[in-house]
């Protein structure tokens, strides 16, 4: 009997020796960059989040003058590289070594959303991944205003065929990894519509814990705008990495200070800001705001020995 | 004299010098950490996590907990990209040593027992004490083995064909590594995405698999089953037996209780032909072992479907298995899920003499075993229950008559969370027994237990156990009538 445990064990590892050693997945099937060159290169990573929050107001994208408006720029501005039709074909557009984008491509267009769309006209091709991909897009920041790129964005917007508003309810696909990510990490706690009713909540401890948060209403705690407000894209980005400490109370002796939320720091940057993607779309204020504003906090006062000595 | 008086000194001294090296991890524990998290199990110092994040109350586990363990003992999604090497890198060696370190203390501290023949009231020592060394060496690849000390272990002496206790240490009920092979299935042409480290097979917003995993050496692989039986609030009790004075013989004068749906459930059978050991109506076999040597491999498919195929070695032979579950996501405070299982034992039990019954014959039987298993959690709620069935296959002719091949049980738990650090939870077993017809006794219990927590990590429980059916002196299953405990669970 020891001696069949003993073989069973040592084949086990023999076996997972040799598997580890031929695991080595080919880069062109990791992280999606397959999906990547069947669009000539354009990944569609999140915006940074200096742009998360650029959301693109709903009514744009089917008004009858923005688009007029964006046609009269897109034929100025875009159509010498993105072709008349949208197709990726204009007269300069075709010698570049990162094709420009087809916006007939409705699977393509779908998977963009509107903050990384609004971010690309805006930085061009000068970030990357997208500069070492050898992108001469020019960025448009400082010779459009904000309104006019969202005209220009929302006439090639036509070339895709869609009729409807660029908006995640309607193309459900450009947030299909944060979706993946929520419902394995997420869902237990935060539930599947994100109002905070999964099955976990209700035993952490109730009295003390806190609980996990509903998405669809705007009682956030952790953020970094006035009271009532939405967070910030980075206010959510920081709750996901750092995770939330409780303190707990008497229930939780020698556990004072341990996270009741998990830390995802180790998560890749652009996955955290895919599930954060994925939780603004649970609740359309994220998208319905137009201002944010930050509460400033003041620097904290000089140490000085009268301070320390006040009771 | 002397003898039974130098063994008691000997258990003594081993009991004081384990809680001693206990108190001395405690207070190494102390001393490393910044903060006073001391008493704190491995994952949840790794992780910088409080208990209750993974368990409703330890040990069950709740929805995140579920998936922390079949992810490997890793965070779903982000897995620490460097490993072992990164947590000595940050941590240093100290720290990252003793964060993969537990200790769990566990079993009863008094216990009572009721029958018409007999009462008895006794202070015992815990059960059990586990120390565990567990920890993901890579995002792929995790380790956990066990090691346990019984102060008054039970088990059957090859040499001399009975059972007897004594102080034991050894392998604990589980050692095993897990491994996350979606990267194998990616060098070979399976598209393949990696979240968070955990490699992934499939492609976001279609087809998506978590794993496969591998989990080999010696593993309990129910932990995936809507009922599993290592995450019960209500602990198995241990087996009596009376040693008659003078004689090389001892009878088997209480069964445990355990989940009734999960074990043997037949009269009369055998481990093993040389050295005779009987398997109990009440152990727990096949896919529902306490731990086994074997390979486990489950997956989740599009994060609602689960999926184990496996074998583990069992007696003079081994069983196969095939697991699916099917998850409902959570929704206001509700999540449900549904397992079912199909479980092939070739040659696991050795059938009793034709002639001699208290011997065991020459025929090994297969054992088919299948059932499904249901949980809901619900607000403060967790019910879990299961119906499982065995029957036995190769019976030799000459017993047809004498033995009954089919035998089902049920069980049924509930767990209710009264306040943040009180558990109550009641628990019905149902066994409708095979085996030796002149033997054969259906047997059923009800028991309740609360389980106080006076932190996330201690808790101690009063625990009673009643026979509803007629008392029988002559059988270990029905001997008893009452039997009360109080006990601790302790891990840190």
């Amino acid at each position: 009997m020891r001696s069949r445990t003993l073989a069973l064990l040592v084949g086990s590892g023999a076996f997972l020796a040799l598997a580890l050693w031929i695991a080595r997945p080919p880069a062109s099937l990791a992280n999606g960059d397959k999906h990547d060159d069947d669009k000539g290169g354009h990944a569609h990573v999140p915006a940074p989040l200096e742009y998360a929050d650029a959301h693109v107001p709903l009514g744009v994208w089917t008004d009858p003058a923005m688009i007029t408006r964006g046609k009269e720029i897109y034929t100025t501005r875009c159509a010498v590289c993105h072709g008349d039709a949208g197709d990726g074909k204009g007269p300069a557009g075709v010698a570049l070594p990162l094709m420009p984008s087809d916006f007939r491509d409705k699977a393509g267009v779908g998977e963009m959303r509107d903050n990384y769309w609004f971010w690309r006209v805006s930085e061009g091709g000068q970030v990357e991944p997208f500069r070492s991909k050898g992108s001469a897009m020019p960025p448009w920041k400082g010779e459009l205003s904000v309104q006019d790129r969202w005209a220009v964005m929302a006439y090639q917007h036509t070339f895709s065929g869609h009729d409807g508003p660029h908006v995640p309810r309607e193309h459900p696909e450009s947030l299909a990894m944060g979706r993946d990510i929520y419902a394995m990490a997420c869902v237990g706690c935060h539930g599947v519509e994100g109002r905070g009713d999964g099955s976990v909540g209700p035993t952490l401890s109730p009295r003390r814990a806190p609980q996990p948060r509903d998405f669809t209403t705007a009682e956030f705690k952790f953020r970094s705008t006035p009271s009532g407000q939405l967070p910030t894209t980075a206010d959510l980005f920081r709750t996901l990495t750092e995770g939330v400490r409780s303190g707990g109370g008497a229930m939780t002796f020698g556990l004072y200070g341990h996270r009741i939320m998990p830390s995802f720091r180790h998560m890749p940057e652009e996955q955290r800001l895919e599930v954060i993607e994925y939780v603004k779309s649970l609740n359309p204020a994220f998208r319905e705001r137009r201002e944010i504003s930050i509460v400033s906090i003041p620097a904290p006062p000089p140490v000085t020995s009268e301070r320390v000595a006040q009771p | 004299m002397f003898a039974r008086g130098s063994l008691m000194l000997r258990r003594s001294i081993v009991v004081v010098a384990l809680f001693a090296t206990a108190a001395g991890f405690v207070t190494v524990v102390l001393y490393a950490q910044v903060q006073p998290a001391a008493a704190v199990p491995a994952f949840a110092r790794q992780y910088d996590l409080q208990c209750n994040a993974c368990h409703t109350r330890p040990p069950r586990l709740n929805r995140f907990g579920e998936q922390f363990h079949m992810m490997g003992f890793q965070i779903p999604s982000a897995s620490r990209p460097d490993g072992l090497l990164g947590s000595l890198k940050e941590d240093g060696p100290a720290k990252t040593l003793i964060d993969s370190l537990a200790l769990r203390v566990v079993g009863g501290l008094f216990e009572y027992s009721e029958s018409p023949r007999e009462t008895e009231a006794k202070l015992e020592s815990p059960h059990e004490v586990e120390f565990f060394i567990a920890r993901p060496i890579t995002p792929s690849l995790s380790l956990y083995a066990e090691l346990e000390y019984q102060p008054n272990g039970i088990a059957f002496s090859r040499d001399r064909g009975f059972f007897n206790s004594g102080h034991t240490f050894g392998l604990g009920k589980e050692a095993f590594f897990m491994w996350n092979m979606g990267a194998l299935l990616g060098a070979v042409g399976a598209p393949t995405m990696e979240m968070g480290g955990q490699t992934m097979v499939g492609r976001h917003g279609g087809f998506t698999m978590h794993g496969p995993m591998l989990m080999a050496g010696k593993v309990d692989p129910n932990t995936n089953f809507s009922y599993s039986t290592n995450r019960q609030m209500l602990l198995d009790t241990e087996l009596e037996f009376e040693r008659e004075p003078g004689k090389d013989r001892s009878e088997v004068h209480r069964l445990p209780i355990v989940p009734y749906a999960f074990a043997s459930k037949f009269f009369g059978l055998f481990k093993n032909r040389g050295e005779r050991e009987p398997q109990l109506v009440t152990d727990l076999v096949m896919y529902d072992t306490t731990g086994a040597p074997g390979a486990d491999f489950h997956a989740m498919f599009n994060d609602v479907l689960l999926a184990q195929l496996g074998f583990l070695s069992e007696n003079e032979g081994f069983n196969t298995y095939g697991m699916l579950r099917y998850d409902l996501l959570d929704r206001r405070e509700l999540t449900f899920n549904v397992s079912v299982l199909l479980n092939w034992g070739f040659g696991v039990v050795r059938a009793p003499d034709p002639e001699e019954h208290h011997h065991p014959g020459g025929a090994r039987l297969d054992r088919l075993r299948y059932g499904i298993a249901a949980n809901l959690k619900w607000k403060a709620l967790d019910v879990y229950g299961a119906v499982i069935i065995d029957r036995l296959y190769g019976l030799p002719g000459a017993l047809r008559g004498d033995f009954d091949r089919a035998a089902a049980g049920l069980s049924v738990e509930v767990d209710y969370l009264a306040h943040e650090k009180v558990m109550l939870s009641g628990r019905f077993d149902q066994l409708w027994a095979g085996g030796l017809k002149d033997e054969e006794l259906d047997g059923t219990v009800l028991s309740v237990q609360a389980k106080f927590y006076p932190w996330q990590n201690i808790a101690f429980f009063v625990r009673d156990s009643v026979n509803l059916r007629p008392f029988k002196e002559d059988n270990a299953l029905r001997s008893w009538r009452n039997q009360l405990f109080v006990g601790i669970d302790w891990d840190f």
